[in-house]
Order: structure tokens, then sequence, then C-alpha cells
């Protein structure tokens, strides 16, 4: 269970003072699936990276596997991104002269496992890119850069894995094939997934959703999640 | 994150900006090829001085007794009983004013631990010198007494133990009698002096071995001079004869000490000192001593100006890496998302311009090898004859390690300010950044 209780962002101070989120409280049952849905400035990446412990909010709680985040340590909300949290973004944020098999590898890298070979071609079996492991990032196609992004958010094990418009910069056809892949994780693996997005074909696929507006929650749809 | 993986990181950063990490190694390493090659001409330069040093190295100690200071300032009142004489100034810190010894004085030095042989440095001359059978005399410029270190002979030998009618000549006597050294060997001679009673006195010695002239050690035999050295038995000899009805008998400004061997020299020293506070000695230990801070202070001189080329080269470092935290920034936010500890991200910058600084220093630590190589070969004649035996520049792993080590730090220290810029960088922001 993740449950986040009267959660406010505000950024800036005085006259440019400016509220992301809005005192925003539900809660969403581990192993479900789960979309953000919001038009741009809405809150809802805000809201996705308070969650994923890279942004801390200026009040309320979050509380995870039992305890409240951001009254943890650096060390251990550090420990938290590393070991219980996979991220996909948007912009795939690889390095164009690392390896699949380097770029995959830098979580494990980040705990400091030392076999890391094993669990990389796992995950890039289970994205069905293992035949391009050796190859550079830059000589990859847009889906299998999104498919190395999902590898290395996946390859960790996370028990949430946070996807920030994962099909924004793929064509439909693509775009559906990464769902599917999302959606495979999250069913064989009971990852917690959390998608944030502005497109409702897409999150209409979801069993659950909750919609943000102007930082505030307006509507949500499904079972595993609560207000 | 082990420190290994972030080492090997590092090296690929580094690696995926290659004309850049050249560039900014090779400035680090002009100045570290500066530095390696003065320090190894300062190696270079103390090793020819203890080369030449150990030519005339002497196991001996001169001692002499300081007058007592003067509470009052300006010159000395004379004192009759005092027996003060005034010698050479020597330095400025040494006193001018000395008062002169007895032989009982100097025979308790005999007494010392570590003391083998004490005796008072007798102020000799001779009027001439003669071979056994032949009239011309010659002039003795010098007479001196034996030395206790090596000495080279050019025929027959320089003893360790002397006879006391022993003598040796130097070579240039070889033309005047008109003999090949190895036929002066075993020759007698007949020294005369002047005795007390101002009547020419002579003593039979028999040459065991001629000495180069030219230069020895720190003495100059020019070739119209004439030196003759005897053992320290002969010259209290002659010393007798010549001073016994003199005022001057029995006073003498400085004794000699000959060590039992060179480890000695300090307790020795404490010892003597112990006997009268006032007796000041020296060797030549002193004097290398003297002249090992004065190239030492040259070689830190000289080092000064390869140390401004390297703190120019460290303000490469910081553009480097800054230019490398802005290109990064992106990079960076993902490390931090995916859960690098700032520490960690700090630590990959370090360890990357400590990266830049080591090769930086091995490099030029290479240059400055083959340079000396080179340098070494070619001049290898020339430096041979300027008295350095083993090069101009003498590298040693010690100073290459210091080197290595030095500007590992001065890269750490200039990777400070990039690391903690990246250390800082919120992740958000950075992976927001366009």
């Amino acid at each position: 269970m993740i449950q986040i209780k009267e959660v406010t962002r505000t950024y800036g101070k005085g006259k440019t003072k400016f509220e992301a989120l809005k005192k925003v409280s539900f809660s969403i049952s581990e192993g479900e699936d789960l979309a953000v849905i919001g038009k741009s400035g809405s809150g809802k990446s805000t809201l996705m990276h308070a969650l994923a412990g890279l942004d801390r909010p200026t009040s309320g709680s979050i509380v995870v596997e039992g305890r409240d985040l951001w009254s943890r340590s650096q060390k251990e909300i550090d420990k938290y991104r590393s070991y219980s949290v996979g991220f996909i973004f948007q912009d795939f944020y690889l390095q164009k002269e690392e390896t699949v098999m380097e770029s995959v590898a830098v979580p494990l890298e980040i705990r400091g496992e030392g076999d890391r070979r094993n669990k990389v071609e796992k995950a890039l079996k289970i994205l069905e890119i293992d035949d391009k492991a050796k190859n550079k990032t830059n000589e990859l196609s847009g889906g299998e850069r999104q498919r190395v992004c999902i590898a290395r958010a996946i390859v960790g094990e996370p028990k949430i894995l946070f996807a920030d418009e994962p099909t924004g910069n793929l064509d439909s056809k693509t775009g559906e094939n990464v769902e599917n892949i999302l959606f495979d994780i999250n069913k064989k693996l009971g990852t917690t997934l959390i998608v944030v997005t502005h497109d409702h074909d897409l999150a209409k696929r979801f069993s659950n959703n909750i919609t943000l507006k102007d930082g505030k929650i307006t509507g949500h749809k499904g079972s595993g999640v609560k207000i | 994150m082990k420190s290994i993986d972030i080492i090997k990181k590092g090296f690929r950063n580094l690696n995926r900006n290659k004309s850049r990490t050249i560039l900014t190694v090779l400035a680090l390493s002009i100045g570290a090829v500066s530095l390696v090659l003065t320090l190894g001409l300062g190696n270079a330069l103390q090793d020819s001085v203890n080369g030449q040093l150990d030519s005339v190295a002497d196991p001996t100690l001169s001692v002499r007794l300081l007058a007592d200071q003067e509470d009052e300032p300006g010159v000395a009142i004379y004192d009759e009983n005092k027996k003060i004489v005034t010698a050479l100034r020597r330095g400025p810190e040494s006193s001018s004013n000395i008062e002169l010894m007895n032989e009982e004085d100097i025979n308790k030095f005999a007494e010392v631990e570590g003391a083998k042989l004490v005796w008072p440095d007798y102020e000799l001359s001779a009027e001439y010198l003669n071979l056994v059978g032949e009239d011309t005399k010659y002039v003795v410029s010098t007479l001196g007494i034996r030395s206790y270190g090596e000495v080279d002979a050019v025929a027959g030998s320089y003893p360790d133990e002397w006879k006391a009618q022993d003598v040796v000549l130097s070579d240039t006597y070889l033309k005047s009698f008109d003999k090949t050294a190895d036929e002066m060997v075993g020759q007698k001679i007949t020294l005369g002096f002047i005795n007390s009673e101002n009547e020419i006195e002579e003593q039979e010695f028999s040459i065991v071995g001629i000495t180069a002239s030219g230069d020895i050690g720190f003495e100059q035999i020019t070739p119209d001079s004439g030196k003759a050295v005897i053992s320290v038995e002969a010259a209290k000899k002659i010393y007798d004869l010549e001073q016994r009805e003199s005022e001057n008998y029995n006073k003498f400004i400085s004794a000699s000490i000959l060590l039992a061997s060179p480890e000695v020299e300090d307790s020795v020293r404490q010892s003597v000192k112990d006997i009268n506070d006032k007796y000041e000695l020296s060797s030549l230990a002193d004097l290398t001593e003297v002249i090992s801070s004065v190239l030492s202070t040259v070689t830190l001189a000289l080092s000064g100006f390869s140390v401004i080329a390297l703190l120019a080269a460290a303000f490469g470092i910081i553009n480097t890496q800054l230019m490398s935290v802005y290109e990064r920034t992106k990079e960076i936010g993902l490390l931090k998302a995916l859960g690098m500890s700032n520490r960690n991200v700090r630590r990959l910058f370090s360890y990357e311009a400590i990266i830049i600084g080591v090769i930086g220093a091995i490099v030029g630590s290479m240059f400055a090898f083959v340079t000396q190589e080179i340098i070494n070969g070619i001049f290898k004649d020339k430096l041979l004859e300027y008295g350095f035996e083993n090069g101009v520049i003498i590298l040693t792993l010690q100073d290459v390690l210091m080197v290595v080590v030095g500007l590992g730090a001065l890269s750490f220290l200039a990777g400070v300010i990039p690391a903690r810029k990246a250390q800082k960088l919120d992740p958000i922001q950075a992976l927001r950044n366009e």
C-alpha cells in the first residue's frame, strides 16, 4: 500500500510562488496499475517525483513500505530509489557511447552489485533485445531505445515502476508494443505500475486512474485506488 | 557504489571526450616534465658533489677552542694570559676569537670513545729537499701531514700505515729529478729545515709514493710547487726540532681527531663538547651538509617555476571538469534518479580529476625519462669531464612517486569545485534541463 496524505508542493517564494500540488491524498494497493492523467502543469510529474523519492514535498506525507518516505535519511531515500523504484523517462537518457549491456547495468552498478551480467541478460530477454546487447545505444531505433530504458528500470526488480509519458516519443504502433510490455511486467512480476500521461487512450487501458488538474485530484477510477 | 566501478566510470567518461582529456593531460605533463627534470638535475648535482667530496673524504674532526665571549660589545680586550689569537673568519657563525690549546688539552681527546688517534695540527715548514747523493736542492712549498682519506698514488702507494721515515711527494718533482714516478719510489731524500737554534737540520726520508698534481680535492698543486707529505710521528719530531725553543711551542690553533668509523662522529662530537663546551668541531660532513642545503635550496627554487606551470594546468583541470559537469547535467540527473548518492557523484568527478592528474604526472615522468636517457647518452664524455659521472639528470623512483602523488593531490583540489557542483545538482532540474 502506498499512501499519499495531503501532499503539497510549492515552488518559489512570494510573487512567483506556485503550488504544483495542493493537499493531494489517495492510496494505491501494491501490485496495481495506475495512470495519473493530467495536462501539462497539472502537477502529475511533480506527484510522480514525490512518490519516487526525487522531489521533497513541501508538506504532507507519503508512506511506502510501511514507513514515511520523506522523513527517512538521505541515505535511505537513495537506497529506496536504488532498490525499490524503477524509472522510465519520456526522453531515454541513454549515453550514446555506451552499449546496451552497459546502459542496463547502471542501476546494479549504483547498488554496488558485483555480478551484474546474469541480471542484465535476464532483463534484456524479457524485453526481447538480448540480441542487441553489444550494440551502442545510438545504433538503436526509438522503440528499441525505450525497451533498453525499460530493461534498465526493471533490471533491479523494483517493487514500483514509474513511467513518465513512456510512449510520448514513439509512433503509435511501437507505443502500443511498449504499453503491452509494461502491463506484462505488472502482471508477471507483480510490480506496481504508475504511469504519468496526458494520453486518454493510454489511460483507458489501466485498471485504476486518477485525474489531476491544477494540483488537485478531480476524478478517479478503479478499485485499487482510494481517495 | 563500489570505488572500482566509480573509477571505471571515470575512465569511460574521460575516454568519451578524448581530445579534451589529452589536451588537459598534456598541459599537466609539461609542468610535470620540468618538475621531474629539475629534481633530477638536483640529484645529479648532489651526486656529483658527493662524488668529488668522496675523493677527499677524511674521517677526521678538526677541533678549535673558542675564546670566551666578551660581554662588552666591540673588539675584545687583549689579555696576555689568555693566549687569544684571531683566526681566519670561516663563516658568519664561527667566532673569530679562538684560544690556543696545548698538547695536554689535546691528549684528553684521545680518551674519548671512538677517537682512534689524536694529534695537534703542527705547523711545519721545510727549506728544501734533495735526493740522497745529489747536490741540487729543491723548494718544498708545502710540508703536510698525511691524510686519512683515500688518496690515489700514481706510483708506489699512499699507505694506510705510515712508518716514521715514509714520505709521499707530488709528481711535480719528477721533472726536477728527471726520473719517472716508478723510479722515484724507494729513493731516499733529505729534508732540510731550520731548527730553533736557527740552524739547518736534516732528516732522511724514503719515498713510498707519488701523487698526481692538479686538482686534488680542494687543494691545487700548480706545476711549479712541490708538496711533501709525512706521517704524524715524523711531523711531531720536526715540529719539536723547529719550535722547541720558540715562544709558540706547545700552542696549537687546532687539533685533529681520527674517528674509528664515520658512524661515531656524533658521539665523539658530543664527548668532546662534554669536556669543554667551548670546543668547536668541524668536519667534511659539515661542508657536505652546507653544500647539500645550498643545492636543495637551488633545486627547490627551480622547482618553484615548474609548480607555477602546474598551477596553470590545474586551472585547465577546473575548466575541463566544469565543462564536463555542464555537458553531463542530464547524465548526472539520471544517475541520481537511479539512486546514486550525492557523495558518489562527487567522488566520480573527483576521481576523474585525480585520474587526469596522475596520468599527466606519469606521461610527464616518461618524457623526463626519455630526456634523461638522451641527454646523459649524448653528452656522456663531456659530462664525465665535468665530474657528472652518473649523468647530469638522475631521476629517482622516489621523486617520480612524489610528483605523481603531488599531482594527484593538486588535481583533486582542482576538481573540488566541479565535483561539488555535480554533487549539488538537483536531479529534477537536471533531467528537465533542455
